[in-house]
């Protein structure tokens, strides 16, 4: 059974088809049960999955067989004179992101399901159109298709912010699609570039080896052995880097996301801080990384103090806002940022605090835009200076909403500690062996700004500590004091469907904080192969100092082949 | 009578022309003149399908080929012309006497530009230019208002007089130094004459009428106020129609000039064409970032257009010409699709500005859906062809190793979105204007017409083997006659 095709394309498919039978009044009703049966499909690929990361299979690209650790893959060639096909497959660190965007797929027509009054229909279907470019994005394989599902999730987006948003909507969904597109033309160059450069150096024979394909699984293959054509390439490496960054978004790239995660309606900004922003997050893990090592640690002292800024900045931003959207939207930037600084701290505990800092940011932020719009609902407006003592005629708002923001800030026992804990713990430790032979002229020169990590570390640690200001104030201002804006005193509590949302990512923060072993043991192989291949790069020089390990717990199968080649 | 079969669909659309011209004399209805062109141009469109496997040289040797490259884009213009008639059955914005000539004109065009598409000699080639030049110029000036047709009327042959005045002055070059105007001979004596650099400078002279019909910078000045200022459908014809042929000759050209290995000199043309195609690409999509008028923001797009085709016809390389033509189909059917958009808007206007398509999804779903393609597809959007087939166009440079000159196609694509999604924008995201709000109603033909083109736009863009390997083969017979 085409497991992933159908997680993949059952919503848009199904939703083109509701859109067209169904009467106005049920679209919402059929997009959820739509949703539901892809959150099934999936949970069902997710029970088959092997997730102890042993698994290899043989598989075909074309006429070629080669060894594959995607399950449930899906092959079926479509350009073959270009090398391009339809390739499908999930590995651990798709099926983590496939999961989360099932789930928030459900939250987002729950979200809508009285804020949408008008053009109901069309709202549906490009939400779950939507699902299919980010279940796309995910589970593509092959970097045209990837392409292909990419500028799919563009154009629903345009169509919710425009059309649902609120006042400003339309300078922001243009700013989005601008911001979006310019990067992604740019990675399509780097693309076709990738295509015509996907060799590695054959030692025996002297030559490149060309293969021409979009093949992920063989680009991978060439790539991530030695001597592959893209290793010193600086211009893919940017350029893929920056679409993936524009989404994340990374400091100073990140101007599009207060606008459009403002303006956008309820679902919107779930869709868009849960999971949209992760597609950024796992594409520079699937693809920035493994694909191009060396450019990876060449930039990396760049990124990393960027994303200090959009820690640091993010928060600071927040801190101003008068609007309690825009405070969540900015401390969406900030949050982001501790993700990129995980990446590229290349250290397996950062790394998977990367990649769980992620799935928090899609649990507690999603958790707080539900909040704001369900404010927002009861008396459209969103400023602070509206509110106040809202905790005592809403006493389950208030609670269930003190959940997310302390998920947010990161106290300890919830999921948000973990994750930003683990991203500190791991830029901390980050080289150590780069701080040792600090005096070694050519390492520092090479590593740029790294021998002051310590600094990196203390910068983001003052991000979290900004982040308790600014949730906490904007906690206070709408919860606590007196009950004294005559509006608010009508105000009802949640209704059941409203309260259920909030308390599922209430108990999914919580299980997530009490319980982070399963979490850790499915992220584990997504980090070794993430890490492998910048740690191949990095071990040949640590040898000559009298290093064992480049990357502390990534250990390198066939060491002794890979430093005879290295001579 | 193998002869005869070979130009049957010039023949087929020559003599509907003559028959429209009879029908006109005779005094026939609007609607039964516009009928007979229809027919006949379906009839056209039956013919290049038959003739779409023929190959020969139906008159002397050396004059007219025959070929799958020269039948492929026959097809393309007649279907092209099928689709140009759908729209021009008596367009209100046209003079109600002029109703009945339009077919007419649209006719004699066409079949100039199809002969261009066969030509292999000069002088030929010339004469299809001219012929599928005057019926044009004819027809802007039948606008309804006056004043406005003869401006676009005098721009569009003033310079396209221009422009073919130079292409002859081209012409003469190459004769003087070559002795022929067969371009089979001249391929084969391109070893000597490559060497001369004025056989580079007649070459580009002689390009210069072509690429005025293609509108690429330095001749696209009369692209943005002739799409404005002509008749709705007449600017639909020049925008697609007249555009294949163009784009086939420079095909040709190029093919006879660039491929054969003995012209190193042929670098030169090389780096003029990409001067040349940066040029048009940045100006045509800053120029239109402040258009207000649809159709003038449609020309600046052609003008762009015609940059990335020509990003990819520098290359010189069959994987170039074969992203062209399959370009070429794909920009037709998305071009052919906002033009009849702007139509049926603009039906009772002299002009369409952008801001007339406001609220089109409640006035005309249908017609905001198709918008949506077309635009998505003139983009660069997945899954349209505007996507594949420019990444065709990218690949083919790439290929050859052009990378800036690919970055900054990118780059001008990236700037291209600003205005595509504009009008998307009105279209969708604003509520329609107090003075219409009437119901847009396409006749079944158009919505026929919309229906096929949207399902080229995608079908191209989601499973373009079919198509890729027809203009793959097409090239190989380009390719194989020099």
């Amino acid at each position: 059974m085409p497991l992933l095709t159908l997680i993949i394309f059952l919503p848009m498919i199904a939703g083109a088809i509701l859109a067209l039978t169904m009467p106005t009044k049920k679209m919402k009703h059929a997009a959820l049960g739509v949703m539901i049966v892809d959150l099934l499909l999936v949970l069902y690929a997710a029970m088959t999955f092997d997730w102890s990361g042993t698994f290899v299979t043989e598989a075909r690209v074309f006429a070629e067989t080669i060894a594959t650790t995607f399950q449930h893959r899906e092959h079926l060639p479509w350009l073959p004179e270009f090398g391009i096909s339809y390739t499908v497959g999930a590995d651990n660190l798709s099926m983590i992101f496939v999961i989360l965007t099932a789930v928030l797929g459900i939250i987002g027509v729950l979200c809508s399901w009285t804020s949408i009054v008008h053009r109901e229909k069309e709202f549906y279907f490009f939400l779950l159109a939507l699902q299919t470019g980010i279940m796309g994005t995910f589970l593509a394989i092959d970097i045209f298709l990837f392409y292909m599902f990419w500028e799919l999730m563009l154009i629903p987006l345009y169509f919710m912010i425009g059309n649902w948003g609120s006042k400003n909507r339309i300078y922001a969904t243009m700013k989005f699609v601008i911001y979006t597109m310019a990067g992604s033309v740019v990675m399509l160059v780097a693309m076709i570039w990738m295509y015509y450069n996907n060799g590695a150096y054959n030692p025996q024979l002297g030559v490149i080896e060309y293969v021409r394909s979009y093949s992920y699984e063989i680009m991978l293959q060439t790539q991530s052995g030695d001597h592959g054509t893209f290793q010193a390439s600086y211009f893919p490496f940017l350029a893929l880097f920056i679409a993936f960054a524009i989404k994340v978004p990374l400091f100073p790239l990140h101007t599009w996301l207060p606008d459009a995660h403002t303006e956008a309606p309820t679902a919107g900004s779930v869709i868009l801080a849960g999971i949209l922003l992760k597609t950024g997050g796992y594409a520079i893990i699937r693809y920035c990384i493994p694909l191009f090592p060396d450019a990876s640690i060449s930039f990396a002292p760049l990124i990393t103090w960027l994303s200090v800024i959009a820690i640091i900045y993010g928060a600071m931003a927040a801190i101003v806002q008068t609007d309690i959207k825009r405070l969540v939207a900015y401390s969406s930037v900030s949050h982001m940022g501790f993700v990129t600084l995980g990446i590229f701290s290349f250290n397996p505990a950062a790394m998977s605090g990367a990649i769980l800092q992620m799935i928090n940011h899609g649990i507690s932020t999603s958790g707080l835009f539900l909040a704001v719009g369900m404010i927002y609902e009861r008396r459209h407006t969103r400023e602070f200076k509206e509110f106040g003592g809202l905790a005592t005629n809403l006493p389950i708002f208030a609670a269930l909403t003190m959940v997310m923001v302390l998920s947010s800030v990161g106290l300890p026992g919830l999921n948000g500690f973990l994750g930003e804990f683990n991203i500190l713990l791991g830029s901390m430790q980050n080289y150590p062996i780069l701080m040792q032979a600090q005096d070694d002229a050519s390492w520092a020169a090479a590593m740029g700004m790294t021998q002051y990590t310590w600094l990196v570390a203390l910068g983001a640690t003052l991000g979290v500590i900004f982040g308790a200001v600014y949730l906490l104030i904007m906690y206070q201002r709408v919860f606590f004091g007196k009950l004294d804006n005559e509006k608010n005193k009508g105000l009802t509590d949640l209704v059941p469907r409203e309260w259920g949302q909030l308390a599922f990512l209430a108990v999914a923060a919580l299980a997530i904080g009490l319980f982070p072993k399963p979490i850790f043991d499915a992220m584990a192989p997504a980090t070794r192969t993430a890490l492998e291949p910048v740690a191949r790069v990095l071990q040949m020089e640590v040898k000559d100092k009298g290093y064992e390990l480049a990357v502390p717990g990534v250990v390198i199968e066939n060491e002794e082949e890979l430093l005879a080649l290295g001579e | 009578m193998a002869n005869v079969l070979l130009i049957l669909p010039e023949l087929t659309i020559f003599l509907a022309a003559i028959l429209v011209f009879k029908c006109l004399i005779l005094g026939l209805s609007v609607l039964h003149v516009w009928r007979v062109a229809f027919a006949g141009s379906l009839l056209g469109l039956g013919a290049c399908l038959i003739t779409l496997g023929m190959t020969g040289e139906p008159f002397h040797p050396g004059i007219y080929r025959v070929d799958l490259f020269s039948q492929l884009m026959k097809t393309v213009i007649a279907a092209a012309l099928v689709l140009v008639l759908v729209l021009s059955d008596s367009p209100p914005v046209m003079r109600r006497d002029a109703w009945r000539e339009l077919p007419f004109f649209l006719l004699l065009s066409s079949a100039g530009l199809m002969m261009m598409t066969s030509a292999t000699e000069l002088i030929t080639l010339y004469l299809a230019l001219e012929l599928s030049a005057f019926p044009v110029y004819a027809l802007i000036v039948l606008h309804r208002d006056r004043r406005m047709g003869s401006e676009g009327a005098t721009k569009y042959m003033l310079q396209g007089m221009v422009a073919s005045a130079v292409t002859l002055y081209g012409m003469s070059f190459i004769f003087g130094l070559s002795g022929t105007t067969y371009l089979s001979e001249i391929a084969a004596a391109l070893p000597e004459l490559g060497s001369q650099p004025l056989f580079w400078v007649g070459l580009l002279l002689l390009l210069a009428g072509f690429l005025f019909k293609l509108a690429l910078f330095p001749f696209h000045f009369w692209a943005p106020d002739t799409y404005f200022s002509s008749p709705h459908p007449v600017a639909t014809f020049i925008a697609t129609v007249s555009k294949v042929a163009a784009i086939a000759v420079l095909c040709r050209m190029v093919a006879v000039a660039g491929w054969n290995e003995a012209s190193i000199d042929g670098e030169t043309l090389r780096i003029v064409l990409i001067v040349l195609a940066v040029a048009a690409m940045t100006l045509g999509n800053l120029a239109a970032l402040v258009q207000k008028d649809f159709k003038r923001l449609l020309g600046y797009s052609a003008i762009a257009h015609a940059g990335y085709i020509v990003v990819a016809l520098q290359a010189f390389s069959s994987l170039g010409h074969t992203a062209i033509v399959f370009y070429t189909i794909g920009y037709l059917a998305m071009t052919w699709i906002c033009f009849m958009v702007a139509c049926e808007v603009g039906r009772n206007r002299d002009t369409v500005p952008v801001s007339a398509l406001a609220g089109l999804w409640q006035r005309s779903p249908m017609l905001a859906l198709c918008l949506l393609i077309g635009i998505f597809g003139l983009t660069g959007l997945p899954p349209t062809v505007g996507f594949i087939g420019k990444w065709f166009l990218f690949s083919a440079a790439l290929e050859d190793g052009q990378f800036l000159l690919v970055l900054i196609a990118a780059l001008n694509s990236a700037v291209a979105v600003y205005y595509y999604m504009r009008v998307l924008r009105v279209a969708y995201l604003l509520e329609p204007a107090k003075e219409d709000t009437g119901i847009l109603a396409p006749s079944p033909l158009v919505v026929t017409g919309a229906m096929v083109a949207c399902l080229v736009v995608l079908w191209m863009g989601v499973a373009p083997n079919y198509f890729w390997e027809i203009a793959a083969e097409a090239i190989v017979a380009l390719g194989a006659t020099y």
